[in-house]
């Protein structure tokens, strides 16, 4: 099935189209002739367009990460004296139908550009979060309610001071959005007290140790109050918003006044190109200097090529490769058929097919490269023998694996898989799903037995939070033990840092041990540019070029 | 039939397709799987906050009353507002418009050009040396993937001998003609793509042409050759190319999807995939009436012609291939 549902539907539309238009010309056979000439090569190019969109819009900061950090983390200190000006041409997907509006966009090029333009109260900078906007932000003694203090001198593009009714409007936006509201739901911002320009106190409706990393740190940019003039937006941030075109990019220039450290490049020219393959052409032709997002294939092909490099990131912006198994569901109701699972898969294999060795290992628990992750725990080595007779204890020798290619290669993964599992004994049918409508049906997604799957690499307290627990609303391995539940609950009220994230690790144990979810890799985003653009960070999976300068 | 009346009947009958087309897509974005709402919010797409989203964006109602509703707005001139957001559909759709209208209006020029001189050419003298080599050049493009065409282009012109630019970027605030060169690789595409199918058809037409009994007359009566293209073949075969060069535009306005994606071109083509995808029906119904409606012109404009040239000159017939036995 995969795409083919919508290609149908692409051509059926473009067929409905031609069908009419045929009879709309009356003049016989010549006309016909030529309909039909003209036919196979329109309908081809519809067909033919599979989405970009949908496997791109995966890095987006929608799934940004949480990890738990340092609840006061400062700004990080930057070494003076860097070459200051210059402009960069940055390239990444982008639709025209995208927008500035941080709670409603989807688009990758619009998350970056927001990002320059807007402050946030926390950023999540590589592994790491980082206040920026905030000078603090604490909780009280049972984290039930926590203060947000600003920092001083802080002003808008026009001038205006950012203030407490700022920071109260802008979430607000974000909570009442259907692409954050679930992660805002524990704040409770009606019941928020603006105590002065700089202070404000949020009441949580359930204890939050970790709202800094969990909520905040996926999301936090903040507009001037009453702002809805998306497009020209007015922010905070290190650079001003000159011009916007959806699908076609955004012009920013460097803000003289920053209240921050300087930005040292003049202009950032923001470049929409849909196509990964397209964005490394107009990178080997010199239209830009920085691809965001690149195949492995593509990264691959520029290999030997000095006048280029690439950048792979494995942390927050990473995708996780793994296959879920629903413990509701037989066979995996059984613990030991879970286990032989784990033990049956090559995971290098799977690594050296699907992601041409692009990938780090993965040990079945979420989050590697990021605060809180378990390294104490033993890397799962194959072990078919014991998986095989694990699976005859059980009386297991064949399952059902349901695939869509969500992000490229999960439909073939799965047929490797199907191999692998083979060799111990097992028959896998591999059931191929439509990618775009995957989620759709719910029902289905939440009772199938067996199923490829992606996520983006958040830490370990936000992506439990999602998809594990009994309160997680994607947890489709149906991982929800009282111990585990009781544990996260306890975890996220904690206050000290140290000790959540002590309890995040011996969670992530309870994942790697009684789990439904079989991690194989961790898929770095690779990114490329011309040589000589330094201090580059990742912002929530995006590129952030406040400190970067042209060497 | 007087030509006034004619045309009317033709609008009369372009208007009752418009609608029919319409209601198609509307239908066929209605059947697939998924909505706005499941499509935006993906992996969050609970039940309860589907409902949600779907009272948001007034997805409730039932499909005959948002078709209604959209085809008041639409009578009113006003494209409404996008499905999956509080845009207006004009502000998302204009700027791509505009974009494929400039590539369209350029690759109309070469695609005639190259469809007509070539055709004229090969189909003089139908069997001799450059019949052959257009016949087998344009049939070897015709039989290739435009993805792969254009690679090639790239990989020649962009890479190798570094003339222009692989992408075609737009400056912002700009149109494309500021950069006229980055046209230039999507146009030869296209151009290959479409003149390569023109000119196979113009080529038959005219091959039909020059064996009828008049040109032969006029060659062996020594008419010079410049002459019996200028006064006889030319004139029959007119119409019947005017129709080919209409059947281009569904393609140029429409087809372009895969030159857009390759060269990053920001037209319509891809809009119109994307939003299908995201299930936004008030946009895919612009871009739909956008490209009915110029299609429709097209083959107006061809049919026009087609009388015009009839009336004009009544020895050839404006179908030759109704006048072969």
């Amino acid at each position: 099935m995969k795409i083919y549902r919508k290609r149908i539907a692409c051509v059926g539309i473009a067929a409905a189209i031609a069908v009419l238009l045929a009879s709309c010309s009356s003049d016989g056979d010549s006309s016909t002739e030529t309909q039909e000439s003209l036919a196979p090569s329109a309908s081809a190019t519809v067909s033919a367009s599979s989405s970009p969109t949908a496997e791109e819009a995966v890095p987006s900061p929608t799934a940004a990460d949480i990890a738990t950090a340092p609840a006061t983390a400062t700004a990080v200190a930057e070494p003076a004296a860097v070459p200051a000006g210059g402009t960069l041409r940055i390239a990444a997907l982008s639709s025209p139908a995208d927008t500035l509006n941080p709670a409603a966009t989807t688009g990758p090029l619009e998350y970056s550009v927001l990002f320059h333009i807007h402050d946030s109260l926390v950023l999540q900078k590589g592994g790491e979060f980082v206040l920026q906007l905030a000078e603090s932000i604490e909780p009280n003694a049972d984290a039930t309610e926590w203060t947000i203090t600003l920092v001083e001198g802080a002003r808008f593009h026009d001038g205006r001071p950012v203030t407490a009714a700022d920071v109260a409007y802008s979430l607000g936006l974000l909570a009442a959005s259907p692409n954050f509201g679930q992660s805002y739901a524990a704040v409770n911002l009606e019941g928020s007290t603006i105590v002065d320009d700089r202070t404000l106190i949020i009441p949580m409706r359930a204890p939050r140790g970790d709202l800094l990393e969990a909520v905040f740190g996926q999301l936090s940019l903040i507009v001037p109050d009453g702002f809805t003039d998306w497009g020209n937006n007015i922010g905070s941030g290190p650079y001003k918003l000159v011009s916007f075109e959806p699908g076609v990019g955004a012009l920013l220039e460097r803000n003289p006044d920053y209240w921050g450290d300087p930005p040292a490049l003049d202009t950032l020219e923001f470049v929409g190109i849909a196509d990964p393959a397209t964005r490394l052409n107009a990178l080997r032709s010199g239209d830009i200097d920085y691809a965001w997002n690149i195949s492995a294939a593509g990264a691959a092909s520029i290999e030997g090529d000095s006048s280029l490099e690439t950048h792979r990131d494995s942390g927050g912006g990473s995708l996780i490769r793994g296959f879920v198994l629903n413990l509701n569901t037989p066979p995996f109701d059984n613990p030991d058929v879970v286990r032989a699972v784990k033990l049956a898969i090559d995971r290098w294999a799977l690594i050296d097919v699907v992601l041409l060795g692009n990938g780090e290992i993965g040990n079945d628990m979420p989050s590697k490269g990021l605060p809180g992750y378990n390294d104490s725990i033993p890397q799962v080595e194959r072990d078919v023998d014991t998986a095989r007779e694990l699976f005859t204890a059980a009386g297991v020798d064949s399952f059902t694996m349901r695939a869509a290619d969500l992000v490229p290669g999960i439909v073939d993964s799965s047929e490797l898989f199907a191999q692998q599992m083979a060799e111990a004994g097992v028959t896998v049918t591999v059931e191929e799903a439509d990618a775009a409508t995957y989620f759709n049906d719910f029902a289905a997604v939440f009772s199938t037995p067996a199923q490829g799957m992606y996520y983006i690499n958040r830490s370990a307290g936000v992506h439990m939070g999602s998809f594990s627990g009994s309160q997680g609303t994607f947890n489709i391995s149906g991982y929800a033990t009282p111990e585990f539940d009781a544990g996260l609950a306890d975890m996220q009220a904690t206050v000290n840092v140290d000790e959540r994230l002590q309890k995040t690790e011996e969670l992530l144990a309870m994942i790697h041990y009684e789990d439904g979810l079989v991690v194989w890799a961790f898929e770095p985003q690779i990114n490329a540019s011309i040589p000589g653009i330094e201090r580059v960070s990742l912002i929530q999976s995006s590129p952030y070029f406040a400190s970067a300068y042209l060497n | 039939m007087p030509i006034i009346l004619r045309l009317l009947s033709r609008l009369a009958i372009s208007l009752a397709l418009l609608l029919a087309v319409s209601i198609a897509v509307f239908a066929s974005v209605e059947i697939l799987p998924g909505d706005p709402a499941t499509t935006i919010l993906g992996r969050n797409a609970s039940p309860d906050r589907v409902e949600a989203l779907r009272e948001q964006l007034g997805l409730e109602s039932s499909p005959v009353v948002r078709y209604w509703d959209w085809l008041k707005s639409m009578a009113q001139g006003d494209l409404g507002l996008q499905a999956t957001g509080n845009r207006s559909v004009w502000s998302t759709v204009s700027t791509p418009l505009r974009n494929t209208a400039i590539l369209a209006v350029v690759a109309f020029a070469t695609t005639s050009l190259a469809a007509v001189g070539g055709g004229l050419i090969a189909g003089r003298r139908p069997g001799n040396r450059a019949d052959r080599a257009l016949s087998i050049g344009t049939l070897s493009i015709v039989a290739m993937p435009e993805f792969v065409i254009a690679g090639l282009l790239i990989s020649l012109f962009a890479f190798r001998l570094d003339w222009v630019s692989s992408v075609s970027l737009v400056p912002l605030g700009g149109t494309p003609l500021d950069t006229p060169s980055t046209l230039i690789l999507p146009v030869a595409t296209i151009t290959l793509v479409a003149g390569s199918y023109g000119l196979r058809l113009v080529r038959a037409l005219v091959a039909e042409a020059s064996s009828q009994p008049f040109v032969e007359a006029a060659r062996l009566a020594g008419v010079r050759e410049t002459t019996v293209l200028r006064r006889h073949l030319l004139p029959s075969v007119a119409a019947p190319t005017a129709q080919v060069l209409a059947f281009s535009v569904p393609y140029l306005i429409g087809g372009t999807v895969i030159v857009e994606q390759v060269f990053a071109y920001p037209g319509l083509g891809s809009l119109l995939v994307e939003q299908i995808e995201r299930r936004d029906v008030t946009v895919v119904e612009a871009i739909a009436m956008i490209m009915t409606t110029t299609v429709i012109a097209g083959f107006l404009i061809a049919d026009l012609l087609g009388v015009l040239t009839t009336r004009h000159t009544p020895r050839s017939s404006s179908r030759p291939s109704a006048a072969l036995p």
